[in-house]
């Protein structure tokens, strides 16, 4: 009887690719293989240098974080400068009373802690 | 990577890391696959040239596909083979239609398959087993080359083939008993002494 078995396995070894088909499809994979680097490369175009608000918004984490912490210091300036009527007691208590020993920013709060 | 790293890893590793820029990973890839995808294209074509158009088209799809790859869904050798099917059929189906055409203007009533390998019987096995195979029906002759050359399961052939594997079981039986018999008239070529008939 044929062994038809034997004639597979040795036609699963027949198979000899010619150095030239070889070369063909490692150029094919050459030319179509993706570049490491250009999924990676950040947006801005090739030779420019980031600008400085680019630079500041990469530092601090982006646009929105910048711009809460730029309200943030203007805001501060702003009650530095102006000093609105509910800031005035405290800023007088601390410039007029020559040294500070001690000051109760919360005058009252003491109730709060004894126990009735 | 190192190579001797690279080596070990599967298709699918290498696929990936061809995509990611590997000098290496493609080599070794074309180094597995190749041999495989060319014997197949090979054995269903049965025409030298046109197998290594066929395995080279679909080593370039699996390059341009790379970066797509979804991991874990399919192995690379299945989809590659299924690539390599639908090219083989594309192209059998061409040398139907021709082959027709040539029917109605040339009177020669000839065999296809059989023309189509005339020239590559010789005094060989593996010649005998390529003629034998060239006269199954194309989607027998892709079950057997697939099962019992290739090696593959029947599911990944059911995968390739497009079909449920109780076709592929099918195909396959009826294809190796299609082979037998085509074979039985050839013992002398394939070696066997009068003893061994069945």
């Amino acid at each position: 009887m044929i062994d038809l078995d034997d004639l597979f396995a040795q036609a699963a070894q027949d198979v000899r690719v010619p150095d030239a088909l070889m070369a063909r499809v490692l150029a094919d994979a050459a030319r179509e293989q993706p570049s490491v680097t250009a999924p990676l490369r950040p947006r801005q175009p090739i030779g420019r240098p980031l600008g400085i608000w680019a630079a500041l918004t990469g530092l601090f984490g982006g646009g929105g974080v910048l711009a809460g912490l730029g309200s943030a210091a203007v805001a501060g300036l702003y009650l530095g400068l102006v000093q609105p009527t509910a800031f005035a007691s405290i800023t007088d208590t601390v410039l007029n009373s020559g040294t500070v020993a001690s000051m109760e920013l919360m005058p009252g709060i003491d109730a709060l802690w004894s126990e009735e | 990577m190192a190579r001797d790293t690279l080596t070990e890893l599967a298709d699918e590793a290498l696929l990936v890391l061809y995509a990611h820029g590997d000098p290496d990973a493609a080599r070794l890839l074309s180094a597995r696959l190749l041999p495989r995808l060319l014997g197949y294209a090979g054995r269903m074509l049965a025409d030298r040239a046109e197998a290594e158009d066929v395995a080279q088209e679909a080593m370039l799809r699996l390059w341009r596909m790379a970066p797509d790859w979804r991991q874990g869904e399919a192995q690379v050798s299945t989809w590659a083979y299924r690539v390599a099917t639908n090219l083989c059929t594309d192209r059998l189906r061409a040398r139907h239609r021709r082959r027709a055409e040539a029917l109605d203007s040339v009177p020669e009533p000839v065999d296809g398959a059989k023309s189509a390998v005339a020239g590559m019987i010789e005094a060989d096995r593996m010649a005998a087993l390529n003629s034998a195979l060239a006269q199954l029906p194309d989607r027998q002759r892709e079950a057997v080359v697939l099962r019992h050359i290739e090696g593959l399961t029947n599911p990944d052939i059911a995968l390739i083939m497009q079909i449920g594997v109780e076709a592929v079981e099918s195909l396959t039986a009826r294809g190796k008993r299609a082979l037998a018999a085509a074979l039985a008239g050839k013992r002398e070529v394939l070696g066997y002494q009068e003893a061994d008939y069945d």
